[in-house]
């Protein structure tokens, strides 16, 4: 099972740069990219400031998803 | 305010040291009634560089991120683990062919020496870890 994440997508939706929400996470440009690219998996309290960023549903953002 | 004392780690970092120095500095003279200036100056050209270092990065850096943040922390814990481990265990490797040896005695100085290279390995690695 792997996390996934639609992050890349939303935040292109919304037209945000990514150091300026890396900036408002306050997290590494890298970190981001990491993030966004399913390369790191944040952490419960970074993937709730991401959730509150974006005012969406977490599951609309983060999926689980199953290996088969 | 939080955000720009940290900008300023290294500065205050240096000033410690200096300070620390200089301590115990005075406290051999005390003890000893010898002031050792060379040490000294050596802390103050460390000291300078510190903080020459730190105006150079607050200059060149124009965005508000971190330098350091949960993933660059994993990152550090997980190389501070590895190397720890490596390094006892080559002590033991070490420890094990002295003992074959026939070696009961070993210098302060080399003790020394390897406590350095764990320090400066820590360090090195720590930043070059943290940079990825």
């Amino acid at each position: 099972m792997a996390v996934k994440n639609y992050i890349k997508e939303l935040r292109k939706a919304r037209g945000i740069k990514q150091l300026q929400m890396a900036e408002d996470l306050q997290v590494t440009r890298q970190t981001l990219t990491a993030i966004e690219n399913n390369k790191y998996n944040p952490s419960l309290e970074l993937a709730l400031k991401i959730v509150q960023y974006f005012n969406c549903p977490i599951e609309e953002i983060f999926i689980l998803e199953m290996e088969e | 305010m939080k955000k720009k004392r940290i900008k300023w780690n290294m500065t205050f970092q240096a000033i410690c040291i200096l300070l620390g120095a200089i301590v115990g500095l005075s406290i051999i003279y005390i003890v000893n009634g010898d002031f050792n200036f060379s040490v000294l100056l050596g802390f103050t050209v460390g000291a300078i560089l510190l903080i020459t270092m730190n105006i150079v990065k607050v200059r060149i850096k124009k965005d508000t991120t971190p330098d350091v943040d949960e993933r660059t922390m994993n990152h550090m814990l997980k190389y501070f683990t590895i190397l720890s481990y490596s390094f006892s265990g080559l002590l033991i490797i070490g420890l094990f062919i002295a003992t074959l040896n026939g070696i009961e005695h070993i210098s302060i100085s080399l003790l020394w020496i390897l406590l350095l290279v764990f320090l400066s390995l820590s360090g090195f690695g720590a930043f070059i870890v943290s940079r990825k």
